[in-house]
C-alpha cells in the first residue's frame, strides 16, 4: 500500500534542486521551522527548493499508534502488521520525494527520535536512486544534544546512506555546502561556528509556502528571536550548544511577524527560542510594538507564546506583565524547574517562592496561561521535597484554570552540563554518559525508579486536584522504560 | 529493489583441524590466515541460506577441571544485510543449529549440524527489523 503525503504531492511533475524535510518523530502541535528557515537560504543560491514539514503529516496520521512510536525510539516491532505499515510508510516517502527528481535531499533531525526514520528514509531513497545527494542536520544527529561525536552520523556516512552532514547553525553552512566549500566548519565535522548577532539579524524570514497549515491542531507560526540563554542552569545542555546569548532587535522581529501575517494570514506566533525575555530592553520594545498594533487592529490582533523566564520582583514587574498582556501573550512556558526554592537556587534559577506567587497573581489578573515546566528528582531532591511540592499544589488551587503542569520524565544528566562535569562533587553516579536517566547518588536515596515513581505520583496528585497536566508521549515512553527496568 | 547484499563473518577455532562448512549445499567455506571467513552473497528476498557444519569429532581439549582449553568450532560473528548489522538478539537468540538429535539456539557452532538462516521477509528493511526485534519470529 502506498501512503499519500500532501506535503510531497507533485501533480505537475515538477523538478526541484533541493528538498528539505523534517523526519519523524517529533511530538509537536505546531510547525517545525528548520526547512522553512533554510528554504530562502537555498534559493539565495539560485537553486529551487521544496521545504516542508513531513513530520507533521506523519504525526497527524499516526499519533494514536503507539507501536510506531516504540519503533521510532527503539527500532523494534512486535508484529508483522506494524512492520508492513512501516515498510509502506518509508517506501512511500522515498517514492514521493523522488517524484521531484531532486539533486539534494536535506533531512532535518529535531531529536534523536528522528534517527531511525532518517536512516530508513535515506536507505529507501538510495536504493531507488543512488545518485541523489543526501545531507542530514539538526541536533538529532548527535548521540546526545551536545555530544562532540555522532555514532549515527559516522555510521550513515560509512554505509553511504548519506553523503554529508551539517552540524550547528546551517543558515551559513548550507550556502557553503551548496558552493562545494566542504571544509567550512560544521560540514562533515562536529565542530562548527555559531552565527554572530549580525548574521542572525541579516537572515531572511522563514518561508512556509510549502507547509500545509491545515494539518496542525494549532495554526501557529514559529519564529526565533534569540539564540543561547542568559542563564547557566546546571542541568542545561542547550547552553553548551549556543554558548553566547544572541538576539534580534524587537523591530526586526515585529517586522517578521507583520510580513508572515501578510503571507499566511496567521496571527498566532510561537517563539521557539529558549527565552523571549533575555534582553529586557528589546523584549519590552517588542511588547510595546505588539500592544500598539493590537490596539490599532482589534479584529486582527496578534497572539504569541514562548519560553519566558521569571525574575525576582522589581518596581518594573507589574508594568512588564501589563505589557505582556497587551501584546497578546496567550501561553507562556516557564521553566520553574522545581517549587522548592532551595533546589531552584541550586539549579541556578534564583527567584523566590514569593516571586512565583507574585507572577502567578499577575498572570491571573491578565488571564495569561502559563505552562510550568518542572524537573523531578534533582540531585538534591528527596521525598520531603516531593511532599512540599504537593503542599504547594494544595495551596495554589486558585491557579488551576491558569496553569498547565509538565512534570517531564525525571532529571537526565547530559554530557557537558554542569551536573555531568561535577558528578563526583555532587555525589552523582552516572554509569554511562549515553544513559542520562540512569544515575544514582551517594548523598541521597535516589535512582531512576524512585524518580519515575515521583513523577507519576505528582502527575496523579496534580490531576486529582484538578490541575491540567501535559503528558508528552516521549516522556511517557521514557517513564515506562524506567519502571520496567529497561533504563 | 529486491536484490540485497549479505555478508556473513565466521570465526573458526582449530583443534585437530577445522570444521568443514558448506554454504548452500555447494560452496565450501575456507578460513583465511586469521581463522576467519567472510561470505558475501547477492540474494533476493525472501531467501534461505544453509550452512552445514561437519568434521567435528571428539575435537575438544579440556583441563583437569573440565574447562575447555581448545575446541574445534565456528562462531557466527556477524551478519550484515545491505548496510545493516543484525544485532545480538538475532545472533544469540534466533540462530538454530539442527544436529542429528537436537535443535540448539546458538551462534557458537560446536557440533555437526545445519544452520538455516530463514530470511522470510521480502526486503532488507523488513528483514533487518524482524531479525533485530526480540518478539518477532524469524
Amino acid at each position: 500500500m502506498d501512503y499519500y503525503f500532501k506535503c510531497l504531492e507533485n501533480l505537475d511533475s515538477k523538478t526541484v534542486n533541493f528538498i528539505l524535510l523534517t523526519v519523524p518523530w517529533t511530538d509537536s502541535l505546531i510547525p517545525l521551522m528548520a526547512p522553512a528557515a533554510l528554504k530562502p537560504i537555498v534559493e539565495s543560491t539560485n537553486l529551487t527548493c521544496l521545504a516542508t514539514d513531513l513530520n507533521a503529516e506523519i504525526f497527524a496520521k499516526f499519533k494514536k499508534y503507539p507501536k510506531l512510536i516504540t519503533f521510532f525510539y527503539d527500532e523494534k516491532i512486535e508484529d508483522q502488521e506494524t512492520l508492513d505499515l512501516l515498510n509502506d510508510l518509508y517506501s512511500s516517502i522515498a517514492k514521493s520525494i523522488l517524484t521531484w527528481n531532486p539533486t539534494y535531499i536535506g533531512l532535518s533531525l529535531f531529536s534523536y527520535a528522528s534517527q531511525v526514520s532518517a536512516k530508513w528514509i535515506a536507505y529507501f531513497i538510495k536504493k531507488l536512486d543512488p545518485t541523489v545527494k543526501i545531507v542530514i542536520g539538526g541536533p538529532g544527529c548527535l548521540d546526545t544534544f551536545v555530544s562532540e561525536s555522532s555514532t549515527f552520523m559516522k555510521l550513515m556516512l560509512k554505509e553511504k546512506l548519506i553523503d554529508f552532514h551539517i552540524r550547528g547553525d546551517a543558515e551559513h553552512s548550507l550556502v557553503e555546502f551548496i558552493n562545494a566549500n566542504y571544509s567550512f566548519p560544521g560540514i562533515n565535522d562536529t565542530s562548527w561556528r555559531e552565527m554572530s548577532k549580525e548574521e542572525l539579524s541579516r537572515l531572511p524570514y522563514p518561508d512556509y509556502s510549502d507547509y500545509n497549515f491545515d494539518i496542525y491542531s494549532s495554526k501557529t507560526l514559529p519564529l526565533i528571536g534569540t539564540r543561547g540563554c542568559v542563564r547557566k542552569c546546571k542541568f542545561c545542555d542547550y547552553i553548551e550548544n549556543w554558548k553566547k546569548f544572541q538576539w534580534r532587535t524587537a523591530d526586526d522581529i515585529f517586522a517578521e511577524m507583520l510580513e508572515q501575517h501578510k503571507q499566511y494570514n496567521i496571527r498566532v506566533f510561537k517563539f521557539q527560542d529558549s527565552l523571549v525575555n533575555g534582553n529586557m530592553n528589546e523584549f519590552l520594545r517588542l511588547m510595546e510594538l505588539l500592544a500598539e498594533y493590537n490596539i490599532q487592529n482589534p479584529n486582527k490582533s496578534f497572539k504569541w507564546g514562548g519560553y519566558y523566564i521569571l525574575r525576582n520582583v522589581t518596581s518594573r514587574t507589574e508594568y512588564e506583565w501589563e505589557m505582556v498582556a497587551k501584546s497578546g501573550a496567550s501561553t507562556l512556558m516557564i521553566g520553574i524547574e522545581n517549587f522548592n526554592e532551595d533546589i531552584r537556587y541550586d539549579i541556578g534559577k534564583k527567584f523566590t517562592n514569593e516571586a512565583i506567587d507574585f507572577h502567578l497573581a499577575q498572570a491571573l489578573k491578565y488571564n495569561i496561561n502559563l505552562s510550568l515546566l518542572n524537573i523531578v528528582g534533582y540531585v538534591t531532591e528527596t521525598q520531603e521535597h516531593i511532599d512540599f511540592i504537593k503542599t504547594w499544589l494544595d495551596k495554589h488551587l486558585e491557579y488551576r484554570s491558569l496553569v498547565q503542569l509538565q512534570w517531564g520524565a525525571g532529571l537526565g544528566i547530559f554530557p557537558n552540563t554542569y551536573l555531568s562535569n561535577h558528578q563526583e562533587q555532587l555525589g552523582v553516579i552516572l554509569k554511562d554518559d549515553s544513559k542520562a536517566f540512569d544515575w544514582s547518588s551517594t548523598n541521597i536515596e535516589t535512582n531512576p525508579k524512585i524518580r519515575a515513581k515521583w513523577v507519576n505520583e505528582l502527575v496523579e496528585y496534580s490531576k486529582q486536584l484538578g490541575y491540567p497536566v501535559i503528558e508528552h508521549l516521549d516522556n511517557h515512553y521514557i517513564l515506562e522504560k524506567i519502571l520496567s527496568e529497561q533504563i | 529493489m529486491n536484490k540485497y547484499k549479505i555478508t556473513i563473518t565466521l570465526e573458526f577455532s582449530e583443534c585437530n583441524g577445522y570444521m568443514d562448512v558448506l554454504l548452500n549445499y555447494v560452496t565450501k567455506v575456507i578460513p583465511n590466515q586469521d581463522n576467519r571467513a567472510i561470505i558475501n552473497l547477492d540474494i533476493e528476498l525472501p531467501a534461505q541460506i544453509s550452512l552445514i557444519f561437519s568434521n567435528k569429532h571428539n575435537d575438544t581439549i579440556v583441563d583437569q577441571l573440565n574447562n575447555i582449553i581448545k575446541d574445534k568450532s565456528v562462531q557466527i560473528k556477524s551478519i550484515k544485510l545491505d548496510s545493516f548489522e543484525l544485532n545480538d538478539i538475532f545472533l544469540q537468540q534466533k540462530i538454530q543449529l539442527k544436529t542429528e538429535d537436537q535443535i540448539i539456539t546458538t551462534s557458537y557452532i560446536g557440533f555437526n549440524g545445519e544452520v538455516i538462516l530463514d530470511f522470510n521477509q521480502n526486503n532488507a528493511f523488513k528483514q533487518v527489523i524482524a531479525c533485530n526485534s526480540p518478539l518477532m519470529e524469524v
